[in-house]
């Protein structure tokens, strides 16, 4: 027989799950506005472009939060009085919420789309593929905004919940496909750097009249390096053939990206460390 | 009195120990039965492992290590502006210096955040 004190154990077990995981939640939602890194190197006119649209989506999606929870309220109104004026009032409170969550995904990719427009590391062909799916998806976005507009009776937004229910898929695809080679690229910018780098190392390195038995120490870590940058290269080629390919952008699709791209991470970090101490070994010794 | 006279049963039964506990029960002014605390009770004991067990996973899961495959670890920026370096390394230095930048900038681990905006993609009236 389960008593009541151990239903009340669980229950509380449970609800402590709950508020931590609701918590994680929060935040990772919070860092979604963060909608593009502070720390991207652009120059001033792109700053402040770009600053302007996280002003405006942070207070867009205020709003739109705020149309959602008046749309509950109608909605739920609506279902419990059954009267023509709480129709009105939820078909209203619907058509105001579709507006505002349109405006609100508008501005997301405007901000994905200045991201790729800036990032570095991008081949021409990548570039324009992602833009040409963004501004299709824009596109759609805009035509779907204007459908809002003329809508104002209840089979209207029964079909507008309709065309955004495949509208949406088409938006979700452009969005992870950009931010999928997004992360891609700001580790390839790191490989040539760090490529980069190490032949200007070298170059130097052998300027230096140190010995046969220096020389030998340093091509053997020289090699060590570029075993390991070439690991990292080659990662890097394998996932971004791999994005070429595919068609089916998601964030579990994008999740499971980053973590694959943890491992050519530590190669590089792993690179940068035994170059720095290539460098520094020098003056040591 | 033999065993199977009634009375000797009744006295039989009446003399059990679950005889006597169910007398102890119903009497009024018998001593409350001891409650013991919290911590010797399995089931309390039990519930607190698990709980405790949820409270570790989560606040792994919040503040665990995002680099844990990352061994090297690179020096200071302050110590490496230190060192004293020969006029042909000093661009390097720099170099090195971005270098690093760019690196931290590039950490996947600080894109898994990164998402569709969090909003409701099927708002119905009905």
């Amino acid at each position: 027989m389960i008593s009541k004190t151990y239903i009340l154990q669980v229950l509380m077990v449970l609800v402590t799950s709950f508020v931590l995981g609701s918590w994680q939640l929060a935040q990772a939602q919070e860092s979604v506005e963060e909608v593009i890194p502070s720390d991207q190197v652009v120059d001033e006119q792109i700053e402040e472009r770009r600053q302007a649209i996280i002003d405006r989506y942070r207070q867009e999606i205020e709003g739109y939060r705020a149309a959602v929870r008046e749309f509950r309220l109608a909605r739920t109104q609506f279902g419990q009085l059954q009267t023509l004026a709480s129709l009105e009032a939820a078909v209203q409170a619907t058509r105001r919420v579709f507006l505002v969550r349109t405006i609100v995904l508008g501005t997301y990719l405007e901000s994905v789309v200045l991201r790729v427009e800036i990032a570095e590391g991008l081949t021409p062909a990548e570039r324009s593929l992602l833009l040409s799916d963004l501004r299709e998806a824009q596109r759609d976005l805009t035509f779907h905004y204007q459908t809002i507009e003329e809508a104002h009776d209840r089979e209207a937004m029964a079909d507008l919940a309709d065309d955004f229910e495949e509208l949406a898929p088409t938006l979700i695809n452009a969005t992870y496909q950009a931010l999928s080679y997004l992360v891609l690229v700001e580790l390839r910018v790191t490989y040539e750097q760090a490529r980069q780098f190490e032949e200007n190392l070298q170059e130097y390195h052998q300027t230096l009249d140190d010995g046969a038995l220096k020389r030998a120490e340093r091509n053997r870590a020289y090699r060590e390096v570029d075993r390991t940058l070439t690991r990292a290269g080659d990662g890097l080629e394998r996932i971004g053939e791999s994005l070429a390919l595919d068609d089916d952008f998601h964030l579990r699709r994008y999740h499971r990206l980053v973590e694959n791209l943890q491992p050519i991470f530590a190669d590089l970090s792993r690179s940068v460390a035994f170059l720095e101490e290539l460098l520094t070994d020098e003056e040591n010794n | 009195m033999s065993k199977k006279d009634p009375e000797h049963q009744t006295q039989f039964v009446q003399e059990s120990p679950l005889w006597q506990e169910r007398e102890s029960l119903l009497d009024p002014d018998a001593e409350p039965a001891l409650v013991k605390p919290w911590y010797r009770r399995p089931k309390t004991l039990v519930m607190a492992g698990v709980a405790t067990l949820f409270l570790i996973i989560a606040l792994f899961w919040l503040f665990g290590t995002s680099r844990i495959d990352q061994e090297a670890e690179p020096m200071p920026e302050e110590i490496l502006e230190e060192i004293e370096l020969s006029p042909e390394q000093e661009p390097l230095m720099e170099e090195l210096i971005q270098l690093r930048q760019q690196l931290l900038h590039s950490d996947p681990s600080q894109r898994r955040g990164e998402a569709f905006p969090p909003i409701d993609l099927d708002l119905r009236l009905e």
